[in-house]
């Protein structure tokens, strides 16, 4: 700790017990508490600390906004939460290449809102894309209601800068589409923090579509909403997000954001294309045919761009929106191949029912990446978190067997780290180690997280049920 | 669940764990809060602070502790963070509820607790003695008083220095207003003088008044009434504010108005909360519930019942710069927009970050010079980048901060009353 | 080596035994083999890319074309699970009787397979629009040196858990192992394709013209600049979608040509023959660089002004130029081709002599500079063949 002070400054350093007390939670339910917080300015700062932490052998755990929600940014083995919040300029806007360059601290939404001006936008949008950080997002690889058209962060980020364990800084890529040799800036997204920190982010931009179509579809059951969405998708329209939503979650949505979402719909449809002006039309009246082919008993198009702001910002606070229900929830990121949504959904609900507790469904239909809400209240005992955790288990369990994975954005973080054989083998996880390795041989980038760990995940021996 | 434990709070004023339990830690509230976005730690952070609320329960941190209170006090109060959060949580109300608690909890040096007692109980409470205050400081200000205290370089000067550069360079103290419905009479309403509005900035009493009677409404006038104690809950001094909003409850229950009418909304957002601070007095808590749901801000009054007679033209580029108390406290939006737009022949431009605290906040300068200056430098920037040549308001503390940081910045920009500048349109031609 | 049935199989030399594993299994066993005694291995697919990096001669050359075929098409998912070897011409097909295309269009396209396409990240003009190989590419089943077959990523689009080893794979030249099953995403057959080529006087204009295009509200499939030399500077367009937007896509085109000069006809097969140019590119040297959007216009007329230059290709969507050189004087050549690359670099792209004469293999190295993180790329490459058995000298970076 004197160490630290002495190395960056006292303004830079937080090591009192009240402080470390608030670096201890994100936005999952794991919590653990740093040794010290260090707040860097610039990449110097971060390879200072590097350093310092290499030579002393202490951890290091990068923190954006603390928005995550799988534990990423907790010091599980305890160490320095290394907090970006100060990093979080955007350092150039380069409209000619289609590249911004940012600072890892710069709020997701806020990249969008600058460049704006310039007809462009970033496209990853996380439903926490008010708050998260775009180094959180390079960390988990998010993706967010549009990427089912447009990609996840590792198709949007084409350069890096990385601090190694040892201090060194690295560029990787730039504003090309690729570089040469081995595709280092792709592997590290989604890494979690594991492999380095990322001081500098170099991102696509994309121009702002020119129309778009919001759709509103409300059906008398989740099954009949689960077959629209591969009815649509079979129609050979590939809209540019599909989310689905059940009852518990619009009731929930509608008592905090009042989006206008029917409250006795079984499952509602939010269903957007965009583009060119010319074809939306047809696109629309296609997606609401489909809707009404199965038992839709309400469409409703956006007609201004602020009811469809209304209409998405129910999906974007409806996991914040929970807290009505609930003062607790232990949120899954199950992904499936859509196909098999119906059939999984039964089976979440019927998780929940086994272990006396509601599930709210509120996901990313499109490209079947489930986020079922386990509603729980720790005040009322430790059990409780238990069985929202025994429920979760059983979904991903069988999201896995249907040929998905364990999470499909919030990453695997300490929150999952030990389900990891139920999808991966050793040979699979031996392989994810050896880049680990190469990245981080002494083990000091936020340990704990991604690889089962053998103090936390004894009680947890699983064959893999993946093919 | 174990037995009994004791309880860590020293009163009942405390932050329910109840309230603390809605905030799932989500993060929304982050970057709507100024003094994350200047300090950028969680501690100064909404889910920061409440997460110190937390803690306190579960008997990791005392009441007493020197981190709560910092990082507590360090909170503008603005709200904007309850705009933001998807939970719904009152964040406010927890706020000011541990503020009371930290007031509790710990002892005081003589000078703070003599202070707090000229503050709180002679100087607010008393509109002759705040308007002798105002005019005593006003004198000085013009005498140059501001240089002077600048010169001897001691942090306790400057800070009185700054104090004096809030202030208006003239005041104007109006007797109670009460003004006739002119045409149909369309509604009957009460008027809240505040310490402040009634002591500093008078004449927009008198402006209030004259724009409501324009539009039909008889404005009755209301003895007995007092200052809101609005700054007393923020400080935490919660028993002094009960006991204003009793005196001014019975005051106005004496009145037969429709409404209660506010033109400050720092006011008005304490005076609609008159229920939930006098929760757990049973002989008091059905009436300011009562009483509370008949207050309305000037703005939300006349934007909701609609403009009976049409303003005249007024020129010039305006901006409107919601009060946090407005925004946040009472999510008033539409009605104050939908009033200047009203008045013909203004530009209304936009202005950046309007949602966003201006640093005034009650008695933030006073505790909190160096971040309510950093945040009211964020305000003059936007305002300043706007282009706009008058600044729009409602709230006297948002008028004097917006005011003196643009005249510190030499920007020759106007800070006025939406209710002032409504009467300006008024005695304009069409 | 028992239990492995090893087929000697037209030998190149005398000495290289070939390796045509049945599955997954067996091509693990084949490469511990060679690892435990220390005999080095090629990966051919087709064959299509032997031009690429520097090749010495193996032991061993393991051919992919048993572990081939689509193992799993679920429509409705938008997904393809195909073997290492299967052809994408074969993989094209099955999808066409579905309705559903691979957009991908990689030169070679007749003969490449799957497994080559990845290794070696060979990318065609419909990258802007769809994404390259490496956003299509959501898992993979790879044979690693030590005998293992390591999966990465999976069956659903979406997937963070773990390392995106599928990238890593991209581009890797089979450095790090055989990649035996890949799993792509797919999509549907647009109803309408169409397309226009115009001539323009300028490259400034050609260029500029290009820019709006790919910025335009309707997305085109294809934008692509050549010039060859003799001639205009040419611009390819094309658009694939509903009818409404594909018309309305090439009515922005036509117009932002009009306004700059150019003259648009219709497209014939011309994207193709821009697609295979280093299929033709036999002789002199053929430069990849991949650059900044904005760096493109002024690469491109750097390019044409040099001694060897013989044709330009420049996917204007994406960044990724081609250009061929050819001279009498090979060390022109030489010299062109380094500061192509270097030029490259110094915009802040990248760059590689993707193919040479074949008498100009040992003195034009395929990459005259190094990324930046290339020691991290040999810890890798150790990491993954620690006896180093994998395409030596393949790659300058591993």
């Amino acid at each position: 700790m004197r160490g630290l002070v002495a190395l960056l400054g006292p303004t830079k350093v937080l090591g009192a017990h009240d402080d470390l007390l608030l670096y201890e939670y994100d936005g999952a339910v794991d919590t653990a508490t740093p040794d010290a917080v260090v707040l860097p300015e610039s990449t110097a700062d971060v390879a200072a600390l590097a350093r310092f932490c290499h030579e002393h052998a202490v951890p290091i755990v990068p923190r954006g906004a603390g928005t995550g929600l799988s534990g990423g940014a907790i010091p599980v083995e305890g160490g320095v939460v290394v907090s970006f919040a100060r990093m979080a300029r955007i350092l150039e806007i380069d409209v000619s290449s289609l590249r911004a360059v940012v600072q890892p601290g710069v709020i997701n939404l806020h990249l969008s809102t600058a460049v704006a001006p310039h007809g462009l936008y970033f496209v990853p949008d996380p439903s926490s894309q008010k708050a998260c950080t775009l180094g959180g997002n390079v960390a988990e690889n998010s993706g967010g209601p549009h990427t089912l058209a447009y990609g996840v962060t590792t198709n949007h980020v084409t350069g890096i800068e990385i601090v190694l364990s040892d201090g060194t800084v690295v560029r990787l890529g730039g504003k090309a589409v690729e570089d040469e040799g081995y595709d280092l800036v792709g592997s590290s997204v989604g890494s979690e923090g594991t492999l380095g920190l990322v001081t500098e982010i170099t991102v696509k931009l994309t121009p702002l579509p020119e129309d778009k179509r919001t759709l509103m579809a409300a059906f008398p059951t989740m099954d009949e909403a689960s077959e629209t969405v591969s009815a649509i998708i079979a129609a050979g329209v590939v809209p540019s997000a599909i989310e689905m939503m059940d009852q518990l979650a619009t009731q929930a949505v509608e008592a905090s954001v009042h989006a206008g979402y029917p409250l006795d719909a079984g499952g509602i449809l939010l269903v957007e294309v965009d583009g060119a002006r010319d074809g939306l039309e047809d696109a629309r009246a296609r997606i609401e045919e489909i809707c009404r082919a199965h038992a839709a008993s309400e469409v409703r198009v956006a007609t201004s761009a602020l009811e469809r702001e209304r209409l998405w910002a129910g999906r974007k606070g409806a996991f914040a929106a929970m807290g009505r229900l609930s003062p607790d929830y232990y949120v899954q990121d199950g992904v499936i191949p859509r196909t098999r949504l119906p059939d999984i959904l039964r089976l979440v609900k019927d998780a929940g029912t086994r272990h006396g507790l509601q599930v709210a469904n509120v996901f990313h239909a499109g490209d079947g990446n489930l986020h079922p809400l386990i509603l729980f209240d720790s005040r009322r005992g430790p059990d409780e978190l238990e069985r929202a955790k025994a429920a979760g288990l059983e979904i991903l369990t069988a999201c896995v067997e249907a040929g998905g994975s364990i999470t499909g954005e919030h990453g695997v973080g300490m929150e999952k780290n030990c389900f990891m054989p139920l999808q991966f083998q050793s040979s699979d996880l031996a392989a994810m180690r050896r880049l680990k390795d190469a990245f981080d041989p002494p083990g000091l980038m936020n340990p704990g997280k991604i690889f089962p760990t053998p103090s936390r995940c004894r009680e947890f021996a699983f064959a893999s049920t993946a093919r | 669940m174990s037995g009994p434990v004791p309880m860590p709070y020293p009163n009942a004023d405390a932050p329910t764990q109840e309230m603390i339990a809605a905030c799932v830690h989500c993060g929304f509230c982050l970057p709507t809060c100024p003094t994350y976005a200047i300090l950028g730690v969680e501690m100064d952070s909404p889910r920061g602070r409440i997460r110190l609320m937390k803690t306190v329960w579960e008997h990791r941190l005392g009441a007493d502790s020197p981190g709560l209170e910092d990082h507590i006090s360090k909170c503008l109060d603005c709200r904007a963070c309850e705009t933001a959060c998807p939970s719904g949580v009152e964040y406010g109300k927890l706020v000011e509820g541990t503020r009371s608690q930290i007031v509790a909890a710990r002892s005081r040096s003589p000078i703070e607790r003599v202070v707090r007692v000229a503050a709180f109980d002679w100087l607010l409470p008393h509109r002759q003695l705040l308007g002798g205050f105002a005019a005593f400081s006003i004198a000085a200000k013009r005498l140059g008083l501001g240089t002077l205290l600048r010169a001897t370089r001691l942090g306790l000067a400057r800070r009185m220095a700054d104090l004096l550069d809030l202030l208006p360079d003239r005041a104007s103290s109006a007797p109670l207003a009460a003004a006739p419905a002119i045409g149909e009479r369309r509604g009957r309403v009460a008027m809240l003088q505040g310490c402040v509005m009634g002591s500093v900035f008078g004449e927009t009493n008198a402006a209030t008044a004259r724009v409501l009677s324009r539009n039909g409404v008889e404005v009755i006038a209301t003895v007995g009434q007092t200052c809101c104690g609005a700054l007393h809950a923020h400080a935490g001094e919660r028993e002094r504010a009960r006991e204003l909003a009793r005196r001014n409850i019975a005051a106005f229950e004496r009145s037969a108005a429709d409404a209660v009418i506010v033109n400050a909304a720092g006011c008005g957002a304490a005076m609609k909360e008159y229920g939930w601070l006098l929760k757990d007095d049973p002989a008091w808590s059905a009436r300011a519930s009562a009483f509370a749901a008949k207050v309305r801000d000037a703005t939300e009054y006349l934007g909701d019942l609609g403009m009976s007679e049409k303003p005249g033209a007024l020129r010039g580029r305006v901006a409107w710069d919601d009060p946090c108390h407005l925004l946040h406290g009472q999510k008033i939006k539409e009605q104050p927009r939908a009033l200047l737009a009203a008045i013909p022949g203004l530009d209304v431009v936009p202005l950046a970050e309007a949602d966003w605290c201006c640093g005034s906040a009650g008695t933030y300068n006073v505790t909190e010079p160096d971040l309510a200056r950093s945040i009211l430098e964020r305000k003059v920037a936007n305002i300043v980048r706007s282009g706009a040549e008058t600044v729009v308001t409602a709230n006297p503390g948002c008028l004097m901060q917006i005011q003196s940081g643009l005249r510190q910045a030499g920007a020759n920009v106007r800070v006025v009353h939406l209710l002032d500048l409504l009467d300006e349109a008024y005695r304009s031609p069409r | 080596m028992p239990g492995i049935r090893l087929r000697v199989d037209r030998p190149v030399t005398a000495t290289v035994v070939r390796s045509i594993p049945a599955d997954a299994a067996e091509c693990a066993r084949v490469l511990a083999d060679a690892t435990a005694d220390r005999r080095t291995v090629r990966i051919t697919g087709s064959g299509t890319k032997s031009y690429i990096g520097d090749i010495s001669a193996t032991d061993i050359e393991l051919a992919t074309e048993r572990i081939a075929g689509v193992i799993d098409h679920v429509p409705a998912d938008l997904t393809v699970t195909v073997g290492g070897g299967a052809r994408i011409a074969d993989v094209a097909a099955t999808l066409a009787r579905a309705g559903q295309f691979l957009p991908l269009d990689p030169p070679h396209a007749d003969e490449a397979t799957v497994g080559g396409v990845i290794a070696a990240n060979s990318n065609g003009f419909w990258r802007a629009r769809y994404g390259g190989v490496r956003d299509l590419l959501i898992g993979t089943r790879t044979a690693l040196a030590d005998g293992t077959v390591a999966r990465a990523g999976g069956l659903v689009v979406k997937n963070v858990a773990g390392y995106d080893l599928d990238k890593l794979l991209v581009g890797s030249f089979g450095t790090l192992g055989v990649i035996v099953e890949a799993t792509l995403k797919v999509l549907p057959l647009p109803e309408k394709t169409d397309g226009l080529i115009a001539r323009f006087a300028s490259p400034g204009d050609a260029f500029a013209a290009a820019d709006t295009v790919v910025r335009a509200a309707a997305r085109v499939e294809a934008c692509v600049v050549q010039r060859l030399a003799e001639g205009a500077w040419q611009l390819a367009v094309q658009a694939r979608g509903g009818g409404p937007t594909v018309e309305r896509a090439l009515r922005d085109a036509r117009r932002e040509i009009t306004a700059r000069h150019g003259d648009a006809t219709a497209l014939g097969d011309d994207l193709g023959r821009m697609r295979e140019l280093p299929a033709r590119a036999i002789d002199g040297a053929l430069v990849r660089v991949s650059l900044p959007l904005a760096a493109s216009v002024a690469f491109a007329e750097n390019a044409v002004r040099i001694d060897s230059f013989a044709a330009l290709v420049v996917d204007a969507a994406s960044g990724i130029a081609r250009v061929h050189l050819v001279n009498d004087d090979d060390d022109a050549v030489i010299r062109d081709a380094e500061a192509l690359v270097l030029s490259a670099r110094m915009v802040g792209g990248a760059g590689r002599i993707e193919r040479r004469a074949e008498h100009l293999r040992s003195r034009l190295p395929t990459w005259p500079t190094r990324p930046n993180g290339d020691f991290l790329m040999r810890r890798i490459k150790d990491a993954f063949d620690p006896a180093g058995i994998l395409e030596p000298g393949r790659s300058a970076f591993a």
